[in-house]
C-alpha cells in the first residue's frame, strides 16, 4: 500500500531538476559557492568591518593584513568591506540584465514562432540586423547614450542578450509546433495568447534558461569591462568591474587592488556557470546516464 | 551503480577545488612582492610648496662632454598619453600630444615668454597705429623641403587657421595684409591693452608654405619651418622625428629653443600609465610626464630603477577649481549654503586623495608670476583651511533642507578621487552630493547647461594668473552674457577686465579682485597637479616651452 | 546551391543597410555635442556654432541621414574623420591586418586546443582526465579577459621582462594580446567539442561500428569527429565575429592600435563618421562570417545541402 501511494506520488519539474542539480557534484560546489557569495554581499552591513565609504586617509595603500584583511585603497577604504557591498551591485546588474534580456526575447521568439509567416519573417531579420551588431559594440553605444548609472546599465547589458533568446526561443517552437497537444488545445477554442504562454511555453523554456544562466556569468564580465572602459556607473559605486577600473594605474605597486576584485569575479562566473551545466545536465533527457 | 556515480562525482569537485586553489596560490605570489612595499610606507608623495617651487631643473655637469660642443645625441623616446592624430597646423586642439610636437616641426612669427613676444620667424613688430602694427620676416625662411616662406605665404598660414573654425581667442584679429614680400599688416579690432591678447595669433598661429600645403597631406607628412621634420606617424602608434638639417636660420641668430640637439626623436603612444613606468625602467622610452605618483619614488635615488633615471618635480600651472550654480533655479544662489560648503572641504584631504597635487590656499597658484601669497591670508579665505564649525553655522543659517547637490566632473581618475573625497567630506557636515561623473565629450555640453549641475569641478589653466581666471570668470567668454559658474556680475567684469589690461595688472587690483571674489563665494580652488618629469640621467638639462612642454631638441645631453 | 547564396546576399544588404540607418540614429540622438568637443574647451559659444556649420551637423536629420546613405553606398566613401581629418576607410585599412592578426591567431589558438581539450574529455569520460580538463575550461571562460590581460602584464612584463608590455611591432608584440583574447573561447570550444562528442557516443550508428569491430580511434575520428563537428563550426563562427567585435579591451589594455581602439576613441571623441564606418565595418563582417559558417554547415553535413539547394515554401496552417 505504501509503495502504491510512493509510486502515485506527484514530482513537479522543478523539486526533480533541483534534485538532479544537487545530486551533480560539479553543480552542488556551484550552488554553495554561489550561495555563500550572495549571502555574504547581502550580509554587507552585517559582516563588513568597515563601512562602505569609510575613508582612512593615514592608511591609504596598505596591503592585507590583520586589520584589513584586503587592504586599503586610494582613500584608505577597506577593500573588503567594498567587495561585499560592490556584490550587491554586480550581482544585480548582472541578474536584472539578463532576466529583462531573456523575457523581452521569449516575448519576441514566441509571437515569432507561433505566428510565423510574414510577422516572423519580419521579426527574424529585425533579430538579424539587431544582432549583426557585436553586443560589446551596442553596450557600449547604448551606455555612452543613456549615460551612466545603475539601470542605464541594466538596459545596455540587457539589449545584447535579447537577440539569442528570440532566437533559442523560437527555434524550439518551430520544432514544438506540429504536435498534437497544440492541436487539441486549438480545437477546443483556446485564444492564441493562452495558447502561446500555457502551453507551449513552459515546453520549450529549458534551454532558454540555461542560455539565460549562462548570460549572468557573461553580463557580469560585460559590466566589469565597461566600467573598465569608463562607462557604467557613478563614483563611488563599489562595483567590481569599476573597482578593477580604478586600481588599473597601481597595478605594479599595488597588485592587490587588482587581484582581490578580478578573483571575485572570476568566482562568482566560475560558480554560476557551474550551476548552468548542472541545469543543462539536468533538464537534458538525453544527458541522462 | 551507485558507485559510479559517486566516484566521477567527486573527482570533479576535488578537480575544481585544486583550480581555485591553484588561481589562490597565483594571486598570492603577485601579493608576496608588494607585501615591503604596501606595509609602513605613506602614500603619495606630496611634496610642499617651497620644496616643489625650489626644486631646481637638472643643470649640466660641467666636467662631461655634452651636446653643447656641437655634436648630437643619437636618439631619444618619449612617452605620450594618447595619440596626437592629426599634425595638420589647423587642426590644434586641445590635446597635450600635439601640443607636444607641433612646435618642433612648425614655428610661429613670434614664442610666448614670460609674457613677452620673442620674434622667431619674424624679426620684430612696429607699431603704425593703435590699430594696424606691421611685422618684418627674416628674408632667408624656407622649410624643410626648401619653400621659400614670404609674406604671402603668412597671409594664407591665418586665413586656414580662421577658416578652420579652430582660431580660439582670435578676438583682437580683424585681418592681415601683405605689405611687400617680407612684411606683413595686422589690423587689430582695437587697440591691444590686455596681457596675452596676441598669444593666439602671435604664438599659435603656425607658418607654413602655400605651395607646400596645397599639394601636400599635412596630416600625415607635415611641412614646417622647425627644427625638426617628421618622418614616419602610425597612428595610435608613434610619431618619429629628424633634424632638420635644412634649417633656415643662421648660426649665431638661432634662439635657444629651436635647436636640434639630438638626431632622432620617437613619441610613442602608450595609454596605460602603468606602462610608463615599465616602459622607462627597461630604456624603451627616456622621459615620461605620466609616471603615477607612488612610482615617482622608484626613480629617485635609492629607488629601485634610479639607476638610469631621475626625477623633476614642479608645480603645474593647471588648478582644479570648484564652483557653484548662480542661476535663478539653482539652489546655491544661497549665499550662505555656498559658503558652507566651501568651508566644509578640506584640500589636503583632497589632495592627498587626488595624488601628486598641492593643495591650494588661495584661488591661483604659485606657478605664476602674479599670484600673490598675500592672498593666502585675506579675510574669509576659506581656502585656507577646512572650518567644519563654520560650515556648519553657514548651513544653519542657509535655507538648505537636505536636498541632493549634484557634483559634475569629467570621468577620469583624479577627478573622480577628488569628486569621491569632497562628497565624504561634504556628508560631514550634513550635505547630501550625489556624483555625476560624465565622459569628457558630455561633460563639455552639460557645463553650459544651468540644470544639470549645482557644484562644478574643473581644470583652470591660463598664461598667467589672470589668464587662468579669465575663463571662469568672464561673462562674456561663452558668448551667453554668464560666466561658466552662470554669474553676470558687472563689478566682476569690471574688475577682472582692469586687471587683465596692460596698465591695470598690478598686485592691488589683482588683490583687490580676489577679495571680492572671496566675499561672494564665487570660487574655490582645490588643488594644483604636480608636474612630475621623468627622464634618463643623459639629460643633461630639461628645457621646457613657457615652462610646460619640453622641447627635446633644445636640450643638452650627456655624449660619454 | 547557388540561389540560396544570392539570396543571404541580398539579406545582408538589407542588414546592412538596416545597420546603417540604425546607427545612424543612435548617433544623431546620443547626448554631447561633437562640434563643441573638436573645436576644444577653450572654446566660445559662436566658435561652436561656427564649428557646427562647419561640419554640417546644422542641418536637419533627415538631410544628414540622405547625405550619410548616399555617400556611403552609391559612392563608397566613408567620409573624412573629424578627428584624424583623414579618409577613415584608409585608416580602417591600416589597422584591419593588426586586430585581424590578433583575431585569426586567437581563433586558431582557440579550435586546436580547444579541439584538444574537448576530445581528450570526451573520450575519457567520467574520469578525472575530464574531470581537470573542464574545470581547467571553467576557470579559462570564468576570469574576465582584460584581468588576465592585467595580470600577464604584470608578470611577464614588469617582473620577468621577457615580453613588451604595449605597442605593435615584431610578433612578440602579439603574443599576450593573442592568449588573452583566446582563452575564453578556448574553454567554450573544449565544453562545446565534449558535448556534442558525447552527444554522438550514444548514437546507433557508432554502436554498431563498434560491434563491426573497427578500432576505438577509427571510430572517433570517421564517424563521432564528423557528426559532433556541426555546433562546433557554430562556435568557431560566432567565437571569431566574438572576438574581433571584443577587441576593444584588449586592444585598449595592450595599446595595439587596431579598429577596436579606433572604434573605442572615435565614441569618446565623439567622431561620428568613424563610429559609423567601424558599426558597418562590423557588421558586414559578422554577416559574412555567418554566411560562411552556414556554407561549412553545407560542405560538412549533405542534408543541410539538400535542405538550401531544395525550394522549400512553409506552408501555415
Amino acid at each position: 500500500m505504501m509503495m502504491q501511494k510512493r509510486d502515485l506520488q506527484k514530482t513537479s519539474l522543478l523539486t526533480e531538476t533541483f534534485q538532479r542539480i544537487w545530486d551533480n557534484a560539479g553543480a552542488r560546489a556551484g550552488v554553495i559557492l554561489l550561495a555563500v557569495i550572495v549571502l555574504a554581499c547581502l550580509g554587507a552591513p552585517a559582516i563588513a568591518p568597515y563601512g562602505l565609504n569609510d575613508m582612512d586617509i593615514q592608511n591609504m595603500f596598505r596591503g592585507p593584513s590583520l586589520k584589513h584583511i584586503c587592504g586599503t585603497d586610494a582613500m584608505g577604504r577597506d577593500l573588503f568591506s567594498r567587495l561585499l557591498y560592490g556584490g550587491r551591485y554586480s550581482l544585480a546588474l548582472g541578474f536584472c540584465a539578463a532576466v529583462f534580456g531573456a523575457s523581452v526575447g521569449i516575448v519576441i521568439g514566441c509571437v515569432a514562432g507561433y505566428c510565423g509567416g510574414r510577422i516572423e519573417t519580419i521579426i527574424m531579420r529585425f533579430l538579424d540586423i539587431w544582432s549583426s551588431l557585436p553586443s560589446m559594440l551596442l553596450c557600449i553605444l547604448i551606455s555612452a547614450t543613456l549615460g551612466a548609472g545603475f539601470f542605464n546599465t541594466v538596459l545596455a547589458l540587457a539589449v545584447g542578450n535579447v537577440p539569442n533568446g528570440a532566437r533559442l526561443i523560437r527555434g524550439q517552437i518551430l520544432s514544438e509546433v506540429s504536435k498534437e497537444y497544440l492541436e487539441a488545445a486549438e480545437s477546443i477554442n483556446c485564444s492564441k495568447l493562452s495558447i502561446m504562454f500555457r502551453h507551449l511555453l513552459p515546453n520549450v523554456i529549458s534551454p532558454l534558461i540555461v542560455d539565460a544562466t549562462m548570460g549572468i556569468g557573461m553580463t557580469i564580465t560585460m559590466a566589469a569591462a565597461l566600467s573598465y572602459i569608463g562607462l557604467g556607473v557613478q563614483p563611488p559605486t563599489p562595483e567590481w568591474g569599476a573597482m578593477l577600473a580604478d586600481a588599473r594605474t597601481h597595478i605594479l605597486n599595488y597588485p592587490y587592488l587588482i587581484m582581490f576584485p578580478g578573483l571575485v569575479i572570476a568566482l562568482t562566473v566560475l560558480a554560476i556557470n557551474l550551476i548552468g551545466d548542472g541545469l543543462r545536465d539536468a533538464m537534458d533527457p538525453k544527458l541522462r546516464k | 551503480m551507485r558507485k559510479n556515480r559517486l566516484r566521477p562525482g567527486i573527482r570533479r569537485a576535488a578537480a575544481l577545488a585544486l583550480a581555485a586553489g591553484m588561481t589562490i596560490m597565483t594571486s598570492a605570489c603577485g601579493l608576496g612582492g608588494s607585501g615591503e612595499t604596501g606595509a609602513g610606507t605613506t602614500a603619495a608623495s606630496t611634496i610642499t610648496t617651497t620644496e616643489a617651487a625650489t626644486m631646481a631643473a637638472p643643470t649640466a655637469d660641467a666636467n662631461r662632454k655634452t651636446t653643447a660642443s656641437g655634436e648630437r645625441y643619437d636618439k631619444i623616446s618619449i612617452g605620450m598619453i594618447s595619440d596626437p592624430k592629426d599634425l595638420s597646423p589647423i587642426s590644434l586642439g586641445g590635446s597635450n600630444s600635439q601640443l607636444y610636437i607641433f612646435y618642433s616641426i612648425y614655428e610661429p612669427l613670434f614664442d610666448y615668454r614670460d609674457n613677452n613676444y620673442e620674434p622667431i620667424l619674424a624679426k620684430g613688430y612696429k607699431e603704425i597705429d593703435d590699430t594696424h602694427w606691421q611685422v618684418e620676416l627674416y628674408d632667408y625662411i624656407y622649410d624643410s623641403e626648401g619653400n621659400h616662406i614670404t609674406a604671402d605665404d603668412v597671409v594664407y598660414s591665418f586665413e586656414i587657421f580662421v577658416a578652420s573654425g579652430r582660431a580660439l581667442k582670435f578676438d583682437s584679429f580683424e585681418s592681415i595684409k601683405k605689405i611687400d614680400d617680407y612684411t606683413v599688416e595686422f589690423t587689430w579690432t582695437g587697440p591691444i591693452n590686455s596681457i596675452g591678447a596676441l598669444e593666439w595669433p602671435w604664438c599659435r598661429t603656425c607658418i607654413i608654405s602655400k605651395e607646400a600645403f596645397d599639394k601636400g597631406n599635412f596630416s600625415d607628412t607635415p611641412v614646417g619651418t622647425g627644427p625638426y621634420k617628421v618622418t614616419e606617424f602610425v597612428p595610435g602608434a608613434h610619431v618619429i622625428m629628424e633634424a632638420n638639417d635644412a634649417y633656415w636660420q643662421k648660426e649665431e641668430l638661432r634662439d635657444p629653443e629651436h635647436l636640434a640637439n639630438v638626431q632622432t626623436v620617437q613619441y610613442d603612444v602608450i595609454s596605460e600609465t602603468s606602462q610608463h613606468v615599465i616602459a622607462l625602467s627597461t630604456g624603451q622610452i627616456q622621459y615620461s610626464e605620466y609616471v603615477p605618483s607612488e612610482n615617482i619614488r622608484d626613480f629617485q635615488t635609492g629607488g629601485k630603477y634610479s639607476e638610469n633615471c631621475d626625477t623633476y618635480i614642479t608645480q603645474g600651472s593647471a588648478l582644479y577649481v570648484m564652483m557653484a550654480n548662480n542661476a535663478e533655479s539653482a539652489i546655491t544662489t544661497d549665499e550662505n549654503l555656498r559658503k558652507a560648503i566651501y568651508y566644509a572641504l578640506d584640500n589636503d584631504a583632497i589632495a592627498m586623495a587626488a595624488g601628486s597635487c598641492l593643495p591650494a590656499h588661495a584661488f591661483g597658484t604659485p606657478f605664476f608670476p602674479d599670484y600673490d601669497e598675500a592672498w593666502e591670508s585675506q579675510e574669509g579665505n576659506y581656502m585656507g583651511a577646512s572650518n567644519l564649525e563654520l560650515a556648519k553655522q553657514y548651513l544653519e543659517q542657509s535655507g538648505y533642507q537636505g536636498e541632493t547637490i549634484r557634483l559634475l566632473g569629467v570621468s577620469e581618475e583624479v577627478m573622480k578621487n577628488m569628486m569621491t573625497m569632497s562628497q565624504a567630506l561634504l556628508l560631514q557636515a550634513g550635505i547630501n552630493v550625489e556624483i555625476i561623473a560624465e565622459e569628457e565629450a558630455l561633460q563639455q555640453t552639460d557645463m553650459q547647461d544651468p540644470t544639470k549641475w549645482e557644484l562644478l569641478i574643473t581644470k583652470a589653466g591660463g598664461g598667467n594668473q589672470i589668464g587662468e581666471w579669465n575663463r571662469p570668470a568672464n561673462y562674456n567668454e561663452f558668448g551667453t552674457g554668464y560666466n561658466m559658474a552662470f554669474i553676470h556680475d558687472e563689478e566682476l567684469q569690471r574688475q577682472l577686465l582692469l586687471c587683465k589690461s596692460l596698465a591695470g595688472h598690478t598686485a592691488a587690483n589683482m588683490g583687490t579682485m580676489h577679495q571680492y571674489m572671496l566675499d561672494n563665494a564665487y570660487y574655490y580652488a582645490i588643488c594644483a597637479p604636480q608636474m612630475n618629469a621623468t627622464f634618463h640621467k643623459d639629460f643633461a638639462t630639461l628645457i621646457y616651452r613657457e615652462n610646460e612642454f619640453l622641447r627635446p631638441g633644445a636640450c643638452e645631453y650627456y655624449l660619454d | 546551391m547557388g540561389k540560396y547564396i544570392c539570396k543571404r546576399l541580398l539579406w545582408m544588404i538589407v542588414i546592412v543597410l538596416g545597420t546603417a540607418f540604425i546607427i545612424f540614429t543612435i548617433l544623431y540622438f546620443t547626448p554631447g555635442d561633437p562640434a563643441r568637443v573638436i573645436a576644444g574647451g577653450n572654446a566660445t559659444a559662436a566658435d561652436v556654432e561656427n564649428m557646427r556649420h562647419i561640419m554640417g551637423l546644422d542641418r536637419s536629420y533627415w538631410v544628414q541621414l540622405r547625405d550619410f546613405l548616399y555617400h556611403s553606398f552609391l559612392k563608397l566613401d566613408l567620409g573624412n574623420s573629424w578627428v584624424y581629418n583623414k579618409p577613415v576607410m584608409a585608416e580602417l585599412l591600416i589597422r584591419l591586418p593588426r586586430t585581424f592578426i590578433i583575431g585569426l591567431s586567437a581563433m586558431a589558438l582557440n579550435l586546436t586546443a580547444g579541439l584538444l581539450m574537448g576530445i581528450f574529455a570526451a573520450t575519457h569520460e567520467g574520469r578525472w582526465q575530464d574531470s581537470l580538463t573542464m574545470a581547467i575550461a571553467m576557470v579559462f571562460v570564468s576570469c574576465p579577459d582584460f584581468w588576465v590581460a592585467l595580470m600577464m602584464i604584470l608578470l611577464f612584463s614588469a617582473k620577468l621582462g621577457w615580453l613588451p608590455a604595449y605597442g605593435i611591432g615584431g610578433p612578440q608584440y602579439y603574443i599576450m594580446p593573442i592568449i588573452c583574447s583566446a582563452l575564453g573561447g578556448i574553454a567554450v570550444n573544449a565544453r562545446q567539442t565534449r558535448a556534442s562528442m558525447l552527444g554522438v557516443f550514444r548514437e546507433d550508428y557508432i554502436t554498431t561500428a563498434r560491434a563491426k569491430g573497427q578500432r576505438e580511434r577509427y571510430v572517433v575520428t570517421k564517424h563521432m569527429f564528423p557528426n559532433a563537428l556541426m555546433p562546433i563550426i557554430t562556435s568557431i563562427g560566432s567565437g571569431f565575429a566574438r572576438i574581433v567585435a571584443g577587441s576593444a579591451v584588449i586592444e585598449s589594455v595592450f595599446s595595439v592600435p587596431g579598429i577596436g581602439l579606433y572604434l573605442l576613441t572615435a565614441i569618446n571623441s565623439r567622431d561620428y563618421p568613424v563610429v559609423r564606418a567601424c558599426v558597418l565595418f562590423f557588421a558586414i563582417f559578422t554577416a559574412v562570417v555567418m554566411l560562411l559558417v552556414d556554407l561549412v554547415y553545407a560542405f560538412v553535413d549533405p542534408r543541410i545541402k539538400a535542405k538550401y539547394s531544395s525550394v522549400r515554401r512553409r506552408t501555415k496552417k
